[in-house]
């Protein structure tokens, strides 16, 4: 019950969000089509193979990348592993209780996860040291600890950095099968960069990047994994209410146009690694 | 603590491995109100480790029943991010380890707190360790005691803590992960910095009763060092005070 | 020996010591013997030579009775509406307290208030045993119909009030507009025209942005001539 204190938004408030985005605008000032700023910080975590926290206006996002060896997936033997796992823990809002992950911490994880996997963000063949009995497992663990809205994309983007930062021991592989560690390291195979766009539908106006008031005023959400050549490699429709084909496609074209410079974020740190 | 290979914590001079003598600290740094949603914070790096606390409160008891008629009702809850460690990645769901922890955490921070002033609401302490390299606990400890303070909670003092272990037979203070796992003993201490009080007290290993005072008035001076980085942790956060509006 | 161990304008932390001997010290703190100390984390003001007030920077509003106080209704009940005003305690209006006099017949509360509303109420009974209770029987008392809702720290709002009303007069005048003051820090701004109550917002906020302020009438005169066209 106390947590309603924190999802009731006041009448007076709502009706001004409304009526403000009839008109085009929103009350942080921003345009429909404009995201928050964004700030993404490699390496935060040394214990972690490949660790990022995310700014997106106010909600932060801290992603760690741990790899290990072990078995591949019996029904893929030529493949690495990857593991997207998600947690909406307390510390990060009043809103979220401790306990065992719900159904919000499953779904970001795993839309996330499809994300990552249909881009293709990592090249699991490519993690592969001897087919069906040592490959490389990648886990990917998302953790917001400022929830202000929009928690899918900002977890995408720390996802995609913190796999972008990580490093693996080099192993070379004998006539034996056996595995000798290098002293050195190296990047993860990647192979695209997805990323993430949420759009809110709010009476008939989609506004992108919705900040935690507007989601708590929005008819539903749609966010789009978009890959560097414009695909979609994933999508997700949350929201109590529905859309039309018609807002559909102007979310995605909304989507489309944002991807690039959001891309461009992941790329620089990419570059500067 | 394992038994299995001998690691030689301390080199001939008398150093430890990562240079320190066995009396120094490692550098720590605290900062005071990271978070927005949160209504007091801190974030810690000591060593290597890396922690962030959260602190909801007072406010309403979650579930209602929980709730005490006289007083706050505190809760704490320390968690190691799947990441943080050096080894495999640590499952998500919480250890015995970890309850173990949050219930000294709890227990470390309780004395200092004027749990009477709000009676039937709660105060929630969360603690995430994002980077772990050993003495986790008190780190987490006196980067909590700030949280509480930053988010106005009344408190009798600040609470900060520090490890004292044996490294080859001699006492050393604030352990590393590689000396709690491979020395010969740890005693995580806190205190109430002003009041002299000790409210977090364990120990593993074996040490001599002479040691306990030794190692208590080691981690008394360390205290006061690390209150002097809590308090200009949580002054530089708000000195942007000024006594006329420009 | 009195000794004071602030400078005016210092933030000091719980447990710190603030002075000894005799003085004379407003706000959260500790007595032990005839030393002082915080008590929660606050700003140090040496208002005389043996007076210290100290602010805390953060405290929660503690419901008091008579308090007017600007609530949101969170949930609806069978008899009763429970309302959030900004504390960790949260507050029950009773439908008696709404209905003049007992309805014989059933009434759907929602109708009255319903979840999100936002209304003006008088603080009946807090005794920290049971929830604050709340009326709106009084005159000027029931839903906020029109006007912006400004969030301040609850501790700050007797600034936007003055002493005798100045600061709240002032900021009436200059704007145009009524103020709902509420002691829980939600302040209802109600003006002709949503730009009078926007920048009347704006300047309430930034009215209590500090922990301190000495003059805070002062302190609005001078906000309201940093704005292009000074008000009105």
């Amino acid at each position: 019950m106390s947590e309603r204190v924190y999802t009731v938004i006041p009448a007076p408030r709502r009706e001004a969000i409304r009526s403000m985005i009839k008109r085009g605008e929103r009350v942080d000032g921003r345009k429909p089509e404009e995201f928050r700023e964004i700030s993404i910080e490699v390496g935060v975590a040394g214990n972690a193979e490949g660790s990022a926290r995310v700014s997106l206006g106010h909600t932060k996002v801290i992603a760690g990348v741990k790899a290990s060896l072990g078995q591949p997936f019996p029904d893929s033997p030529n493949a690495g592993v990857q593991v997207v796992h998600a947690e909406l823990i307390p510390l990060a809002s009043p809103i979220f209780e401790p306990g065992p992950p719900d159904e919000n911490d499953i779904e970001l994880a795993r839309v996330i996860d499809r994300g990552l996997r249909s881009a293709p963000a990592l090249k699991l063949e490519e993690l592969v040291l001897v087919p069906g009995k040592q490959v490389w497992r990648i886990f990917v663990d998302i953790y917001p600890i400022d929830h202000d809205g929009n928690i899918i994309d900002a977890s995408g983007l720390a996802a995609m950095a913190a796999l972008l930062n990580a490093k693996i021991p080099k192993y070379t592989v004998t006539a034996e099968s056996a595995l000798l560690k290098s002293e050195e390291k190296t990047r993860l195979p990647i192979t695209d960069i997805p990323v993430f766009v949420t759009l809110a539908k709010i009476g008939d106006a989609i506004v992108i990047d919705p900040s935690y008031e507007e989601e708590l005023v929005m008819d539903a959400r749609i966010t789009f994994a978009l890959t560097k050549d414009g695909h979609v490699c994933a999508i997700q429709k949350g929201g109590r209410g529905g859309f039309t084909l018609e807002e559909l496609t102007r979310a995605l074209e909304m989507a489309q146009d944002a991807a690039p410079k959001i891309r461009t974020k992941l790329e620089s740190v990419q570059g500067s690694l | 603590m394992t038994e299995k290979v001998k690691v030689k914590l301390l080199t001939d001079d008398g150093k430890r491995l990562d240079g320190r003598a066995l009396n120094e600290l490692r550098p720590f740094r605290i900062e005071a109100g990271v978070l927005k949603n949160a209504d007091g914070s801190a974030y810690i790096e000591w060593g290597r480790n890396k922690i962030i606390v959260a602190v909801y409160g007072p406010r309403e008891v979650h579930p209602r029943h929980e709730a005490l008629p006289d007083r706050m009702l505190l809760r704490c809850r320390y968690s190691m991010l799947p990441f943080s460690v050096v080894e495999e990645r640590k499952s998500p769901s919480p250890t015995r380890r970890e309850i173990e922890i949050s219930k000294v955490i709890r227990e470390a921070l309780e004395p200092a707190i004027f749990l009477e002033e709000y009676p039937r609401t709660s105060v929630d302490v969360f603690i995430e360790v994002i980077e772990a390299d050993g003495s986790t606990r008190v780190a987490s400890i006196t980067a909590a005691a700030v949280a509480l303070a930053d988010a106005g909670i009344p408190m009798r003092d600040l609470v900060a803590g520090v490890s004292i272990g044996k490294i080859e037979g001699k006492l050393a203070i604030d352990l590393n992960g590689l000396e709690d796992q491979h020395g010969e003993g740890d005693m995580p201490i806190a205190m109430m910095p002003r009041l002299r009080e000790v409210t977090l007290l364990q120990a593993d290993g074996r040490f001599a009763p002479e040691e306990i005072i030794q190692a208590l008035d080691m981690a008394r001076e360390a205290v006061l060092k690390l209150y002097e980085e809590q308090r200009r942790a949580l002054k530089e956060k708000y000195s942007k005070v000024s006594l006329e509006y420009e | 020996m009195p000794s004071l161990h602030v400078s005016s304008g210092q933030i000091v932390v719980p447990g710190e010591l603030v002075a000894e001997g005799s003085y004379e010290v407003s706000g959260p703190h500790m007595v032990s013997g005839k030393k002082y100390y915080a008590k929660v984390l606050s700003v140090a003001i040496v208002e005389k030579p043996r007076k210290i007030r100290l602010i805390p920077l953060k405290r929660s509003y503690i419901p008091s009775e008579g308090d007017l106080v600007v609530g949101k209704v969170i949930d609806v009940g069978p008899t009763f509406w429970l309302v959030d005003i900004n504390s960790p305690y949260t507050a029950i209006l009773q439908a008696s307290e709404v209905f003049p006099r007992p309805s014989p017949t059933a009434r759907d509360l929602t109708e009255i208030f319903h979840v999100g509303d936002i209304i003006i109420a008088k603080v009946l009974l807090f005794d920290f045993l049971h929830d604050p209770l709340l009326t709106v029987k009084e005159s000027k008392l029931g839903k906020m119909e029109k006007g912006l809702l400004v969030e301040v720290p609850p501790t700050r709002v007797s600034r936007v009030i003055g002493k005798k009303g100045q600061v709240a007069d002032y900021l009436k005048e200059t704007f145009g507009v009524e103020l709902i003051i509420g002691r829980n820090g939600r302040i209802v701004v109600i003006g002709r025209e949503t730009d009078h109550e926007a920048v009347a917002a704006y300047v309430i906020k930034r009215l209590c942005a500090e922990p301190y302020i000495e003059d805070p009438l002062e302190a609005a005169k001078k906000l309201v001539s940093a704005f292009p066209g000074g008000g009105g």
